[in-house]
């Protein structure tokens, strides 16, 4: 495509952006997808879930800013689908960030939806499901188990969690580098093979 | 330093989600490709089908414009044309007028005579194309 073509619209700058993708780019934008189907959600395949992306891009439903690359702006929108996935699967009752719970007579609100109708309520606007959370530990404790003999990829996943820094590691528990590095592919590896994303959420 | 509490656990997948996303992005090229070769998938393979589909919906994205155009601009032309179409009576005497003005024009529409309503709209939307007539409607 000349350079100077005109690349306003989004289906071109996407076309555009597509033909760019080193073939590495798109693994890595494929395990992405595939890490960003953990815990459940309703779709099967990494390929899917980037074909989502790809599709609201285009119809505006989300917005590509001019100055994001393509592959950050992407990844960015495939977490942000997940997620909003997962947190539908988990609604027993979606409430909106208007629907201020009632607080007068015997229709007031005493369940545990009561704090919703409060800005900082508003990003959540659901409550948990008991099938939803049930996939997301099922998920969890098939890393837990497989992981549960080697201490350090426990470590490993405790300072992930935690936020704790590999030299905290290092320091305080005598990980070295190498084998915090190792830990970590360890991790990884096993989630990519574990969790290909073909299967029921 | 932040924590997950112990029971949040889509918190700690998460965690750990955005931690793989973070090493993903650091394997060399030659290490992508030799692990996706250990869980039988090829790079080439994957990479074109994730463009190929892409590149369908932007195609199918474009149909679908193309087409909600196409059908704008019909639509458009059509409530045009009916727009500048007054009554029959309002076009015959608005006609009248014009023939008298131009009796030329008169002569070419066989000074008005034994018409239909077709033929009177037809002359209406050809003097209109012309410039005789400026659009009006019935309450002109």
């Amino acid at each position: 495509m000349a350079e100077d073509e005109d690349l306003t619209d989004i289906a071109s700058r996407l076309e555009h952006a597509l033909v760019q993708m080193t073939d590495a780019n798109w693994a890595r934008l494929y395990r992405a997808a595939q890490y960003f189907l953990l815990g459940g959600t309703s779709y099967q395949a990494p390929q899917e879930l980037f074909n989502e992306a790809i599709q609201r891009t285009l119809d505006g439903r989300r917005n590509w800013p001019p100055s994001e690359p393509f592959g950050s702006y992407i990844w960015m929108v495939m977490r942000s689908i997940a997620d909003a996935d997962r947190r539908m699967q988990a609604n027993a009752i979606e409430l909106l960030a208007n629907d201020a719970p009632s607080t007068e007579g015997a229709a007031a609100d005493t369940d545990r939806i009561a704090d919703f109708g409060w800005p900082e309520s508003a990003v959540d606007q659901v409550l948990e499901a008991a099938d939803a959370k049930r996939q997301v530990d099922e998920d969890l404790k098939v890393i837990e188990d497989h992981f549960k003999d080697d201490q350090v990829v426990m470590l490993v996943i405790m300072a992930i969690e935690d936020n704790i820094p590999p030299r905290e590691l290092e320091s305080d528990y005598g990980l070295t580098i190498k084998q915090y590095e190792s830990a970590r592919k360890k991790l990884r590896r096993f989630v990519e093979r574990q969790f290909p994303g073909r299967r029921n959420a | 330093m932040s924590q997950i509490p112990k029971n949040d656990s889509r918190a700690k997948i998460k965690a750990i989600e955005l931690a793989l996303i973070d090493d993903i992005f650091k394997v060399p090229e030659a290490e992508l490709e030799h692990e996706f070769a250990q869980d039988g998938l090829n790079i080439k393979d994957l990479a074109n089908s994730m463009r190929s589909g892409a590149m369908e919906l932007i195609m199918q994205e474009r149909r679908k414009k193309l087409a909600k155009a196409r059908a704008g601009m019909l639509v458009q032309s059509i409530s045009k044309s009916d727009k500048r179409r007054p009554s029959l009576d309002a076009v015959k005497r608005v006609l009248a007028e014009l023939f008298q003005a131009k009796p030329a024009l008169a002569v070419a529409f066989r000074q008005g005579k034994s018409q239909s309503e077709t033929d009177w709209y037809s002359l209406w939307d050809d003097l209109v194309e012309l410039g005789e007539i400026s659009e009006i409607s019935d309450e002109n």
